[in-house]
C-alpha cells in the first residue's frame, strides 16, 4: 500500500513564506485509514485540499500533510431530490461537471471552483449568495469523519451535533472528512442575469447593497480603494439572478445547461486586480465610466462566479514574496463607520490592490469557527512588501477589532493570538469538541499553532 | 456503440483515468483489482457520472485460481458475454536496491507484471479471435526498451511483456484483434508518487495517457509511446553505444 512521504515546500495561494512539509498522497481509502492510524510514523496530521486557502491553514511543517487527489469519487447522486453524496477530494469544477447537466448546481459557491469539497466544508465558505443562502455548511446533510483514534464517526445536524458543527468551519481540526452529503440547488440554467450598478460613494453602495437585498439572490461588487472624500466607498455592483431557460437567445434556450466552449471567458466581468494594480486610478474611472449604468447582461456560470479561474496561477503574478489576503467583516449595525475607517487607511497606504471585493452577508450559523455573521466584508490583496505590510495589516486589525469585526481564517497569514481570540468569542465551544475527539492534538496546522488556537509547538 | 471493456488494475492511477475515459464515450466497464473496497468506489464513481454500468471484480495477479478464472468471471459479469476489449494495467515497481536485496519482491515483480499479465492475455486473445474481434491494450513501459543499473528488475518485466504484446499483435493480426502495446514514460501516479516531480514536463497526468490509449484504440494502432516524444528518447537511448551506455548513470 502506498504511503509515501515526500518533502516539499507548501504554502497557501498567497505564496507567502512557503515551508517546508512532509507531504502524502494516500492512494486509497484504506492507505488514509492506514496512515492516520499509524501514530508513531505520523504523530500530527493535516488535511490539505487544493490549497486555495491564502494563508497557512493547509500548511503544517511539524505533521504530515495528506492530499487528497486519489480520494476524489462521487458515491452517489440522485437526479430527483439533488442530494450528492461523494469523498471530500472531489472539486466544485468535478461537482459542477456531474450534477449541471441534470438542472443542479452547487447551493454556494466561492470564487474559484478549483477547492475540494473537504476544504469548503472546512472553511465554511460562502458565495455571493450568504444573505440569502447562508454558507456552504448549511447544506451540508451529512459527514463521514475519521478521528485521531482511528475511529469513524457519522454526524449530522441531528447525530452528534456538536461535532458536526465544529467540523463545519474547523480548518481539519477536528479530523478528516472522509465523505460528505451535500444538499444541491436547482437551477433553472446555466446562466446568470447581472446587472451592472455604479455607486458614487459608500453611502450609495450600501444603501443600493441593503435595497437589493430581496431581490437578488448574489450580489457582490467592486470598491475603489484610492478614491478619497466623496468618492471614498465609490463602486460598480454586480447583481445576479437565475436566467430562465426561456430568458436565453438562440441556441442556448434549447440546451440551457449547455456552455459551448466559445463562450466562455468572453465576458471579462471583472478584471482581476493585479491587472489594475499598476493603472490605479484611471482605470477605475475607466470601468466606471465605461459600465453603463443599469446595463443588464446574461452570462455563464463561469464568468459570474469564476472570473479568475480561467487565469492560471495568477497568485504568481506578484511575484516571489507572495501577498496576503485580507478579507474583513464588519457587522451591519456599524458597517458604515468601519468601512469608511478601513477605506481611508488603505487609501493613506496606497499598498493594497487598488480595488477591494464587498460583499453582503446574512446571519450566523451554529458552527463555532464559521466566519460570517450579519454585515458587510472587505476583501483585497496586499502585496508582500515587508514592513509596511505589517504595519497597515496591524491598523486594519485596530479598526476591526473596535468596530467587533472579524478576519476570516481561510484568508489569513498575519492575525495574532489576541486579535484571533478577541474575534472568535465561541472558540471555546470549538475547543471543547477538539479536547474530546482529539485530546493529543493531532490534527494541526501552521495557522492554529500561529493564532493561538492550539498550543504553538 | 456501446460496448464492455474489463480493465485489469482499476485501481492504478493510469487504469482510473482511462476507466472515466472510456465511460464519458459511453462504454461500461468491469473493473477488476484487489481491493474490493477500492474498486467498489470506482464503480459507483463511475456510474454516477456517466450513466453507464460499472462491475466490480475481485482479482489479485498473484492468485493463480483468480488469474486462470479472469475470463470467466468477467463474462459473468456481462451477462455471459466476451467483452469487447481489455485493458491490463495492474503493475508493481519496487526500488531496485530493495528488489535486489530481497529476491521475493523481483519474483513478484516477473509474476505481476508479466507471468500473469501473458496467461491473462493469451486467454483473452485466444477467445477474442475465435469470435474474430476484440481490443487488447497493454500497459508496458519504456523501462522496458533496454536494460538501464538504476531499474533493470522492473524493467526486464516490462520487455517480456512488451515483446508477447507485439508477438501477439502480429499473431492475431489476420482475426481481427487488435492489440495495443503501450509505452508510458513517467506519469504522475501513486506508482511515481516521491520519485517524478509531477509538475516536471517529463511527467505526464493520466488524463494524457489516457487520451492517448483512446486514441490508439479508435485508430487501431500497435505501438504507442505515450507522451509522444519518449519514441524519440527512447530510440537515442536505445541507440547508445554500449561503452557510452555503460559510463551513464541512468
Ligand atoms: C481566487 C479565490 C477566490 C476565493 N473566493 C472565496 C469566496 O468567495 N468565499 C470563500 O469563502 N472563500 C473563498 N476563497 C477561499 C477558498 O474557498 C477556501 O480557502 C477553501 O477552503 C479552499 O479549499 P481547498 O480545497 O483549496 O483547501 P485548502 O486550502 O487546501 O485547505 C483549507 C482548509 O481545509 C482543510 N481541509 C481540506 N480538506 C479537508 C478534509 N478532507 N478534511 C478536513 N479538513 C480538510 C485544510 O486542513 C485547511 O484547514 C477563495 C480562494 C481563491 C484562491
Ligand atoms: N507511473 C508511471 O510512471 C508508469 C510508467 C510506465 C508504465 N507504468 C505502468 O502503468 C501501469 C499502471 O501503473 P500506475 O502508474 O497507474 O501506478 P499505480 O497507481 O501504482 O497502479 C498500479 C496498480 O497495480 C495494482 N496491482 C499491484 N499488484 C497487484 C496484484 N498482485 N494484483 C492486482 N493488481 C495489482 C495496484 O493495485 P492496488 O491499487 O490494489 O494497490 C495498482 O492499482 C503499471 O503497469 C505500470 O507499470 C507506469
Amino acid at each position: 500500500m502506498n504511503t509515501t512521504v515526500n518533502k516539499s515546500q507548501l504554502s497557501g495561494w498567497g505564496g507567502y513564506r512557503p515551508i517546508e512539509c512532509r507531504v502524502a498522497a494516500p492512494a486509497s481509502r484504506s492507505a488514509l485509514r492506514q496512515m492516520v492510524a499509524d501514530r508513531q510514523s505520523h504523530p500530527r496530521l493535516l488535511m490539505r485540499g487544493l490549497g486555495r486557502s491564502y494563508g497557512d491553514s493547509a500548511v503544517e511543517p511539524t505533521g504530515t500533510v495528506l492530499l487528497q487527489n486519489n480520494l476524489n469519487r462521487v458515491r452517489s447522486f440522485d437526479h430527483a431530490t439533488g442530494l450528492l453524496r461523494c469523498e471530500a477530494g472531489v472539486t466544485l469544477e468535478d461537482i459542477i461537471h456531474v450534477v449541471l447537466p441534470h438542472g443542479w448546481f452547487l447551493p454556494t459557491t466561492p470564487g474559484t471552483k478549483f477547492v475540494t469539497l473537504g476544504g469548503a466544508i472546512a472553511a465554511d465558505v460562502h458565495g455571493k449568495n450568504h444573505h440569502v443562502d447562508g454558507t456552504f455548511g448549511r447544506w451540508v446533510q451529512r459527514l463521514n469523519l475519521l478521528l485521531a483514534d482511528g475511529s469513524e464517526c457519522e454526524c449530522s445536524p441531528l447525530e452528534h451535533p456538536e461535532l458536526f458543527w465544529a467540523t463545519i468551519g474547523g480548518m481539519g481540526l477536528t479530523g478528516v472528512i472522509v465523505e460528505a452529503e451535500l444538499q444541491l440547488r436547482r437551477c433553472p440554467s446555466a446562466y446568470y442575469h447581472v446587472s451592472y450598478r455604479r455607486c458614487r460613494n459608500l453611502d450609495a453602495t450600501l444603501e443600493v447593497l441593503a435595497e437589493t437585498d430581496n431581490s437578488f439572490t448574489y450580489s457582490v461588487g467592486w470598491i475603489d480603494c484610492l478614491g478619497r472624500g466623496d468618492r471614498l466607498g465609490r463602486s460598480i455592483l454586480m447583481l445576479g439572478n437565475d436566467a430562465q431557460a426561456g430568458d436565453l437567445s438562440g441556441e442556448l434556450r434549447d440546451h440551457p445547461f449547455h456552455v459551448p466552449p466559445t463562450r466562455r471567458k468572453r465576458v471579462p466581468l471583472y478584471f482581476p486586480n493585479f491587472a489594475l494594480n499598476r493603472l490605479s486610478v484611471s482605470a477605475f474611472n475607466y470601468l466606471y465610466y465605461a459600465v453603463h449604468p443599469d446595463r443588464e447582461v446574461v452570462v455563464d456560470y463561469d464568468s459570474y462566479f469564476y472570473p479568475l479561474d480561467g487565469i492560471h496561477d495568477w497568485n504568481r503574478i506578484y511575484g516571489r514574496r507572495g501577498f496576503v489576503q485580507y478579507q474583513a467583516l464588519f457587522p451591519q449595525a456599524t458597517a458604515e463607520r468601519g468601512l469608511r475607517r478601513a477605506l481611508e487607511t488603505l487609501a493613506a497606504f496606497g499598498l493594497a490592490s487598488f480595488l477591494a471585493v464587498i460583499k453582503r452577508s446574512g446571519p450566523a450559523n451554529p458552527a463555532p469557527l464559521s466566519y460570517l455573521f450579519d454585515g458587510y466584508t472587505l476583501a483585497l490583496d496586499i502585496p508582500n512588501v515587508g514592513p509596511r505590510m505589517l504595519e497597515m495589516a496591524r491598523q486594519l486589525d485596530d479598526i476591526l477589532l473596535a468596530e467587533g469585526g472579524r478576519l476570516y481564517l481561510a484568508k489569513d497569514s498575519l492575525m495574532s493570538p489576541d486579535t484571533f481570540r478577541a474575534m472568535y468569542p465561541r472558540l471555546g465551544q470549538f475547543l471543547s469538541v477538539k479536547r474530546s475527539v482529539d485530546p493529543d492534538n493531532r490534527f494541526t496546522s501552521a495557522q492554529a499553532r500561529r493564532v493561538g488556537l492550539l498550543p504553538s509547538s | 456503440m456501446r460496448q464492455t471493456y474489463l480493465i485489469l488494475g482499476a485501481t492504478s492511477g493510469i487504469a482510473k483515468a482511462i476507466a472515466r475515459a472510456l465511460a464519458r464515450h459511453g462504454h461500461d466497464l468491469i473493473l477488476a483489482g484487489r481491493s474490493a473496497e477500492e474498486v467498489a468506489l470506482s464503480a459507483a464513481d463511475l456510474e454516477a457520472r456517466f450513466q453507464i454500468r460499472a462491475r466490480p471484480l475481485e482479482f489479485d495477479a498473484t492468485r493463480a485460481d483468480h488469474v486462470l478464472g479472469v475470463l470467466a468471471a468477467a463474462m459473468e459479469c456481462n451477462d455471459g458475454d466476451l467483452p469487447e476489449g481489455v485493458v491490463l494495467a495492474y503493475g508493481v515497481m519496487f526500488p531496485q536496491s530493495e528488489s535486489e536485496a530481497n529476491l521475493e519482491c523481483l519474483a513478484q515483480t516477473i509474476e505481476v507484471n508479466f507471468g500473469s499479465a501473458a496467461r491473462v492475455l493469451q486467454a483473452f486473445g485466444s477467445a477474442f479471435a475465435q469470435r474474430g474481434s476484440g481490443v487488447i491494450v497493454g500497459i508496458s513501459s519504456v523501462a522496458g526498451d533496454r536494460g538501464r543499473g538504476s531499474n533493470y528488475h522492473y524493467g526486464a518485466s516490462k520487455a517480456a511483456l512488451t515483446v508477447f504484446l507485439d508477438g501477439m499483435r502480429h499473431r492475431l493480426r489476420a482475426s481481427g484483434v487488435h492489440v495495443c502495446t503501450v509505452l508510458p514514460g513517467f506519469v504522475a501516479t501513486p506508482m511515481t508518487y516521491g520519485i517524478v516531480d509531477p509538475a516536471s514536463p517529463l511527467c505526464a497526468q493520466p488524463e494524457q495517457v489516457a487520451r492517448d490509449v483512446l486514441k490508439a484504440i479508435d485508430r487501431k494502432r500497435g505501438r504507442v509511446y505515450t507522451i509522444w516524444w519518449w519514441r524519440w528518447i527512447m530510440t537515442v537511448i536505445r541507440h547508445l553505444p554500449e561503452a557510452v551506455f555503460l559510463r551513464t548513470n541512468l
